[in-house]
């Protein structure tokens, strides 16, 4: 598994900046596709990226080429696409015989969707397909292959390619955003994985499982969107702008809401390739409810071939469709609260490896020692955060931006947040390693 | 530009500073990991250096050494020193001084890979001055999950220690404590031996190619360096010491012509006293069996080594009256801290 937040990921990363700035402009972006391409190759099979980026190409050009047949050849791409991804990540061979199970490629469930958005995009005329190699970059830049964002060629083509000048400002920015991603994984998320973790191998019940999905709702947004501003933090350095996956979730009031917040790449692009095919909004109640169960289902299936996923997605658009019926769309603040409740108990679907350990949680009678578990200085500082994690994704919220603040104190900024990393941190011996949550999907 | 430079500037000061901060002291608990860091402080003019594990800074006296038999000596012992880690403590030692004997314990040559832990490798490391010698060092002992990065920078091992400081973390700068007498960690309680263990059997005796590979290297180094090489086993009642290993060990001084001596074979002559001569019923002796064991061993090299009586040198005869002075301190210390609370609160430091 790839540690994003390790020594050898940001001497990669530093490397690839160097280079990024060395060479000409016009090769900036055939350095980063052979970056990529070496990152890739180093973690995973390229096999697959190749093949599914080949014939996604081939019948993109072949839709744009010639139209005859193209509805074919768009769901021939798709199929095959679709199909390669299932095959692997629902390991389908290894029902015939044990000796074929296959390694998940690395990134494959964000790569096919870019490559699926790739093929429909060329069908419905928003692109042509030019370089092929430029399309290999769109779906392989190496940073979002470990947990998004998924791209889309439309929206990444033009700051992916273009040639960037260095700019001290963009990357003091982008340092900014990298180490925020640090403080919300190593001080918040892997603080919180220490209870979450413990809740569930020790089988405890009552309150402490309350506590328990509260805090994680908390370890799992710090723990993905701590991913993502890696990566953005990174594009920043080199002046790529990736668009946001997160825009501040548990600030919503509904789950329709939190829905255009939490993992946007992914809603959107179900949205756009799905939903909206399926006919959206404009086809019957009925037929409308069965499409977001639909999106739910196959987002909750994106996730991996276990029933908990399935569940998840099938309560979020049982929900979605409840609330949709019910025209519930409450203005008061508190409901921010009632539904990051919902959402929390939604989590247990992830929380918890299998629907068996979920359903024990009712008979489980052994109770949660806080302070044993963790320190109080440990809690204390747990809390700390998550308050400082509060006010700035209320500034957020308000758009207002938190190092807006600081101005001309950035380099303070950037010194006092390594050093908060550093010593509040929890990582290293004695620290249980916890992989990034979506580096998993 | 100026301004970069200030903050890259406060940047390294805030990083020392505060690493310096979170490091353990090892001044109250864990005291061994004092030991490698002290013999830097040391005057290098060592005549003997005793290298290994507890079987030599528990059991050896070197101020008794001297006071006896004008010897000096300085023991480099770490807490479970595996014999790799003799070797490469050997090399740093030769770069500060060469002395005319090097009494190596040959219990670590019983130890396998599964003996390497990252607690020990604290002990030893935490305190070594930076080289390429410390480096290989790390290299040879790090175990799964230490990374070179937190050697080199120990505030990403020790950085969760910022919420458990305590005064002495503060006060460590401004007034240190010395922990051992010349690598010697002084130990005044008893704990009578009960029972004289029997070893299991063990699936195999051999000592492994790596740690036998590791004992030549060390032959050999001494034999460049024109240096006698003693090898010795500590008293010590348990763990238990095979015939297969001690055979091993015989087959190998007598074919290198080496003296190999083996303590708990000579336990009467020396006059241990298993009663009251050791602090944890038999593996380690406290004060009084180390400086009957310093006794033994000091008549011994007197007898088959020609070393110079250095009492007669009134510099270094000054410093070690300083030195003794400082082991009569802490050995009534401990009696008193016995007598007090029926166990040693401080097992070293003498300001």
């Amino acid at each position: 598994m790839i540690q994003m937040i390790s020594l050898e990921f940001f001497l990669f990363l530093a490397v690839v900046v160097i280079f990024y700035y060395l060479v000409p402009k016009k090769q900036q972006w055939g350095i980063l596709l052979l970056f990529s391409l070496l990152f890739y190759a180093f973690h995973s099979s390229l096999v697959y990226l190749l093949c599914s980026s080949l014939v996604t190409y081939f019948f993109s050009l072949s839709i744009s080429k010639r139209e005859k047949y193209s509805k074919w050849k768009l769901w021939i791409g798709i199929i095959f696409n679709i199909g390669l991804l299932i095959v692997l990540k629902y390991d389908l061979f290894s029902y015939v015989d044990d000796a074929f199970s296959l390694i998940v490629p690395l990134g494959i469930s964000y790569y096919t969707l870019s490559s699926i958005s790739y093929l429909v995009d060329t069908y419905q005329k928003k692109i042509s397909p030019d370089s092929y190699f430029q399309f290999l970059l769109s779906i392989s830049f190496f940073p979002t292959l470990i947990q998004g964002p998924i791209n889309r060629y439309t929206k990444i083509k033009d700051t992916l390619l273009k040639p960037h000048s260095f700019s001290r400002l963009q990357a003091k920015e982008g340092l900014l955003r990298i180490l925020w991603g640090c403080f919300k994984k190593l001080v918040i998320a892997n603080r919180i994985s220490i209870l979450t973790s413990y809740i569930v191998t020790n089988e405890i019940g009552g309150l402490g499982v309350v506590l328990g999905l509260l805090l994680y709702g908390i370890q799992i947004y710090t723990d993905f969107s701590s991913g993502i501003d890696i990566v953005i933090g990174f594009s920043r350095i080199l002046q790529i702008n990736l668009l946001e996956n997160f825009d501040t979730p548990y600030f919503s009031k509904n789950l329709n809401e939190f829905w255009k917040r939490w993992h946007i790449s992914l809603t959107s692009w179900f949205r756009d390739y799905v939903y909206i095919p399926l006919g959206g909004n404009r086809v019957s109640k009925l037929r409308n409810s069965l499409n977001i169960l639909i999106v739910f289902l196959l987002s909750g299936m994106w996730h991996g071939p276990t029933w908990n996923f399935f569940l998840w997605g099938l309560c979020n658009g049982i929900l979605l469709v409840m609330e949709k019926r019910m025209n519930y769309q409450p203005k008061k603040p508190i409901f921010m609260l009632a539904n990051y409740g919902i959402v929390c108990v939604l989590w247990i679907f992830f929380m918890y490896p299998n629907l068996s350990s979920i359903l024990s949680i009712f008979h489980n009678t052994n109770t949660l020692s806080l302070f044993e578990v963790m320190s109080l200085s440990n809690f204390i500082v747990l809390w700390i955060a998550i308050l400082f994690l509060g006010v700035v994704e209320y500034q957020k919220y308000k758009k207002k931006s938190f190092s807006t603040s600081f101005k001309n104190r950035d380099y303070l900024l950037l010194i006092l947040f390594i050093f908060i990393i550093i010593l509040f941190g929890s990582y290293g011996i004695g620290f249980e390693k916890t992989d990034f949550i979506y580096s998993r999907f | 530009m100026k301004k970069v430079f200030l903050y890259i500037l406060l940047f390294l000061l805030l990083f020392l500073g505060l690493q310096q901060l979170v490091v353990p002291k090892y001044q109250l608990e864990l005291v061994e990991g004092s030991l490698t860091r002290e013999y830097y402080e040391d005057e290098k003019n060592h005549q003997i250096i005793f290298i290994g594990d507890c079987e030599v800074y528990s059991n050896f006296s070197p101020i008794t050494l001297f006071d006896k038999y004008g010897y000096t000596s300085y023991i480099r012992g770490n807490s479970q020193q595996l014999i790799h880690q003799s070797y490469h403590l050997l090399r740093e030692t030769l770069l500060y001084e060469k002395p005319k004997i090097v009494v190596l314990s040959v219990n670590a040559l019983r130890y396998g890979e599964e003996e390497k832990k990252e607690a020990y490798n604290r002990l030893l490391l935490d305190g070594m001055k930076t080289s390429s010698i410390k480096f290989d060092l790390i290299k040879d002992s790090m175990v799964e999950g230490e990374t070179l990065i937190d050697y080199i920078f120990p505030i990403f091992r020790y950085h969760s220690r910022i919420l458990e400081l305590t005064k002495e973390d503060f006060s460590y700068y401004l007034k240190r404590k010395k922990i051992s007498h010349n690598g010697y960690l002084m130990r005044v309680d008893v704990k009578p031996v009960t029972t004289f263990y029997q070893g299991k059997r063990l699936a195999s005796y051999q000592f492994s190619k790596e740690n036998v590979a590791y004992l030549d290297k060390i032959r050999q180094l001494c034999e460049e360096n024109d240096i006698e090489l003693i090898l010795i086993k500590a008293p010590s009642t348990y763990p238990y010491w095979y015939e297969e290993y001690e055979k091993q060990i015989m087959e190998y001084a007598s074919k290198y012509s080496l003296d190999y001596l083996n303590f708990y074979e000579k336990r009467e002559e020396i006059g241990i006293d298993y009663e009251q001569d050791t602090y944890d019923a038999g593996l380690h002796l406290n004060v009084s069996g180390a400086e009957k064991l310093t006794d033994y061993f000091g008549a011994y090299l007197q007898e088959n080594y020609e070393l110079e009586d250095l009492r007669k040198n009134s510099k270094i005869k000054e410093s070690y009256e300083h030195k003794k002075a400082d082991y009569e301190k802490m050995k009534r210390q401990q009696y008193e801290e016995l007598d007090e609370y029926g166990k040693i609160k401080m097992y070293g430091g003498f300001e």
